[in-house]
């Protein structure tokens, strides 16, 4: 008679813990996405990206910044990727666009910007620092993108959804100007965002 | 509950496994009332099991009615005639009766888990259990908590007669209880089931196929007399 | 509740069959959450074990090579680089502050590492967070060293004790140097990260240790005493890698190619965030493998208990005519067995989960050791928990087949009693 009190208790105590703690969980992952704080952070988001300007690439770049003048009445065609010409082209090239300048106004503008996904910081679960980038393959590539050609972002609390690295994401946040070189007076963009979702 | 009320009624039953087949049963009519110690004989082949499930409402008529204490079992839908032959009937089978995995006395109070009616009769279903037993020469601790598996087939039956009987059911169906057991023992076994059954008002039938048990009881059937089915089974066997 | 009771006391009547079950059920169990819980801790680790750092450059060979000798202590550069080549690199204008390390040695099975003493303040792992000291401070002259937590823990070293470090990576240093022993000036406190199994010394020091050395051989007759070669005023001519911090991150892409394309020498430079990337999407594909396997091996646990009851259906039809003697309906023996076998799941599982703790504890300390990687054991995630209800939804929905096929049993059979 004990035995069969016995299986039934611990049974049931098996049962509702199993059922309890997934409960628990579940519970706390929404209280905590709907807490009073998290949804009207959410509300405000929300309302940001509506109001967020959406950005092209070239928007980045200042009207007057034209480094084609550079090739002006020169054929680059015929010329191999190890003709001296070339390289001495590549190299003026790449100076030129370690200066970009950047567009001032977009300093604390808040803005939306698609682009490729270069992970630098991952917390293990979600990518917390990455360089966005307009091209696939943007570290291998030569050259690479000049200064005003990519943007540090930092995810912070904000969702984060990247699947893969190179991933296209939607970049939503207030665009601030970095300074680069201790040197020199180059800046950057950088995002702190509010939102990254998938470009589909 | 009157003396002479009917428990059991029978008329014009007729029953078959399939459409094209001939009649398994073809009873004209069989009364049995209250009280009434009933034997019926009947050999394998006289449909003698196919009646039990009639009258367990396992099975249904096909023509004609059965009528176990007045109600109407074909009326019924499936989950009603169960709870009907829980709450009104105890069988006692030839052997293997018992579930291996519950005690002696689990395996009598069994027959109160499926009935509330029987469950309302009984205040302490264990006690109750222990003094049916005790009064079946069952009640000895050691063979209380032996496992059923290893006591002898006498004495599961009388834990069976136990089960059949706690709660005080209207009828007892007892089918081919005896069968299993030595010789000299069959005798004391019916008359401790006649006084169990006295003692609990309950109706006892008990079908079997060796005549010699026919005196211990008021009433003798035989269900190739009464079975028309059985009957030109017989003739069609004797003419081949 | 009466067919609950019956189920528990037919799954104890039989239990030894159901125990077998059980061992199936529950080391699928173990195998599945196993899988999760390593993939998940195995990512986290990664992730912890450097951090804030813009680049990694070393002798040019593969990124997956170089951020694995250069964080984690596994395998070994196949060159090194020149201090010249270092010095002119980390002066960049766009570099902030750099870290210079030297692998190569052992000590009783732990790594020696040189670098400077810039590494106990810049170098960071798991979210930006800095190494800390549990007992003393930085190197600061020739012959003194930092202990990682673990070095200190399992060889018992303590603070101000003298220690001797061998050529070579091997646990059992054939060739030592003797006559340089080290003093213990600090120990770091645990980090969970490679750091915690290496030995830091001075970059001078490393030079020193192999001043009398040529071709990883002790000359003989020729040895420079400790004092002597402390009064050399060594400076490091080669080092392995060297981590950089930028001012800014926007710089990493330029920076990156001027250093893949230095003249002087062959080097590679790597972002750590996307060479981990790179390392994890690879094995990406052996975890998702491994995932499936596991469900497979879950799926035929609970094929095997299914399998078991099926094959005991047949014996049971007079144990059901008997149930249904007293008035049990087809639909209580359907759930009669559907208990039993959906007890068989509960208990598999639960079973499976405290095995996979108990595994835990064991082999936590085993695959630090092995592969730097810290697993930690906490509460079961909400993604586990959820793998653990699919496999008990799945359990019950496959106890429908033989609960179904006993129902249509006991519909057939009524109450006849076939012996």
């Amino acid at each position: 008679m004990l035995r069969k009190r016995l299986y039934k208790y611990s049974l049931l105590t098996v049962v509702s813990v199993v059922l309890a703690s997934h409960l628990n969980t579940t519970l706390m992952n929404q209280a905590m996405a709907a807490g009073p704080a998290a949804k009207a952070n959410e509300k405000a988001n929300e309302k940001a990206s509506e109001q967020a300007k959406e950005l092209d690439w070239s928007d980045l770049v200042p009207a007057d910044w034209q480094p084609e003048k550079l090739f002006q009445g020169i054929s680059l065609e015929g010329i191999e990727d190890d003709d001296p010409r070339a390289k001495v082209y590549l190299e003026k090239m790449q100076k030129i666009w370690a200066e970009a300048p950047v567009v001032t106004k977009l300093d604390g503008k808040l803005v939306k910007i698609p682009g490729y996904v270069v992970p630098l910081e991952d917390d293990g679960t979600k990518v917390t620092e990455f360089l966005l980038v307009p091209y696939h393959g943007a570290c291998i590539h030569e050259p690479p993108p000049p200064a005003n050609q990519t943007v540090y972002v930092k995810t912070g609390t904000a969702e984060a959804k990247i699947r893969k690295m190179f991933d296209t994401v939607w970049v939503t946040g207030i665009m601030q100007l970095e300074k680069i070189d201790r040197e020199l007076a180059t800046s950057g963009y950088t995002i702190n965002a509010i939102k990254v979702e998938p470009f589909e | 509950m009157q003396q002479t009320e009917t428990v059991i009624d029978l008329q014009q039953l007729r029953f078959r496994w399939c459409d094209n087949q001939p009649w398994t049963i073809d009873i004209d009519s069989l009364q049995i009332k209250q009280g009434e110690r009933v034997f019926i004989k009947g050999p394998s082949g006289s449909g003698k099991t196919t009646l039990l499930n009639l009258l367990a409402g396992v099975l249904t008529p096909r023509q004609g009615h059965c009528r176990i204490l007045g109600q109407q079992l074909a009326q019924m839908k499936a989950s009603q005639r169960d709870a009907f032959r829980a709450d009104h009937i105890g069988f006692v089978f030839q052997q293997f009766n018992l579930l291996p995995y519950l005690s002696v006395i689990d395996n009598v109070t069994l027959a109160l888990q499926f009935s509330s009616r029987r469950r309302d009769r009984v205040t302490h279903p264990e006690q109750e259990a222990v003094r049916l037993l005790d009064q079946l020469d069952m009640a000895e601790p050691q063979l209380l908590a032996q496992p059923v598996a290893e006591l002898s087939v006498g004495q599961q039956q009388r834990v069976a007669v136990a089960r059949a009987l706690i709660g005080n059911p209207e009828i007892l169906i007892a089918d081919e209880p005896t069968s299993s057991l030595d010789a000299d023992r069959r005798e004391a076994f019916i008359s401790l089931l006649r006084q169990e059954c006295e003692q609990c008002h309950s109706t006892l039938i008990f079908v079997s196929h060796d005549q010699s048990l026919q005196q211990y009881f008021d009433r003798s059937i035989d269900l190739r007399e009464i079975n028309g089915a059985a009957l030109s089974q017989s003739f069609s066997e004797a003419a081949q | 509740m009466a067919i609950v009771n019956l189920a528990l006391k037919s799954l104890w009547n039989r239990r030894l069959t159901a125990s077998l079950t059980l061992v199936a059920i529950s080391l699928s169990v173990v195998l599945l959450l196993g899988v999760e819980k390593l993939r998940n801790e195995s990512r986290q680790s990664f992730a912890n074990t450097i951090s804030g750092t813009d680049l990694i450059v070393g002798a040019r060979s593969g990124s997956t090579q170089l951020l694995l000798y250069s964080v984690f202590r596994i395998g070994n550069a196949t060159n090194n680089i020149s201090w010249k080549s270092y010095q002119e690199l980390s002066s960049h204008s766009r570099v902030k502050w750099s870290i210079p390390i030297s692998l190569g040695d052992s000590h009783r099975g732990f790594r020696v590492m040189g670098t400077t003493a810039g590494y106990f303040k810049y170098f960071r792992y798991q979210q930006k967070r800095l190494l800390s000291f549990a007992e003393g401070q930085p190197f600061n002259t020739l012959y003194e060293a930092v202990l990682g937590a673990d070095v200190a823990k399992e060889l018992g070293y303590t603070l101000a004790q003298n220690i001797v470090i061998g050529h070579g990576a091997g646990a059992i240093s054939l060739v030592r140097h003797d006559d340089k022993p080290f003093s213990v000036v600090g120990i770091l406190n645990k980090t969970g990260t490679p750091v915690d199994r290496t030995i830091h010394v001075s970059l001078q020091a490393i030079e020193a240790i192999h001043i009398d050395w040529r071709g990883g051989t002790k000359l003989p007759g020729f040895s420079i005493s400790a004092e002597r070669a402390a009064a050399m005023q060594l400076q490091p001519k080669s080092i392995t890698a060297f981590m950089l911090g930028l001012n800014s991150r926007l710089s990493t892409f330029q920076v990156l190619r001027q250093i893949n394309q230095y003249k002087q020498e062959p080097l590679l430079a790597i972002i750590p965030g996307v060479a981990l990337q790179e390392l994890w999407d690879m094995i990406g594909f052996a975890e998702k493998a491994l995932l499936a396997i596991s469900v497979f091996v879950v799926l035929v646990g609970l094929t095997g208990m299914v399998t078991v009851i099926l094959t005991s259906l047949n014996e049971r039809r007079r144990e059901m005519a008997i149930l249904r003697s007293v008035g049990a309906r087809p639909v209580h023996i359907f759930g009669l067995i559907l208990g039993e076998a959906v007890t068989l799941t509960l208990i598999g599982s639960g079973l499976g989960l405290l095995l996979l703790y108990g595994l835990m504890f064991f082999a936590q300390p085993l695959i630090e050791t092995q592969f730097g990687l810290f697993i930690n054991i906490g509460w079961p995630s909400a993604h586990e928990f959820q793998l653990l209800a699919a496999v008990i939804i799945s359990g019950v929905l496959v106890s429908i087949v033989p609960a179904y096929r006993a129902y249509r049993y006991s519909l057939a059979d009524g109450m006849s009693i076939r012996i």
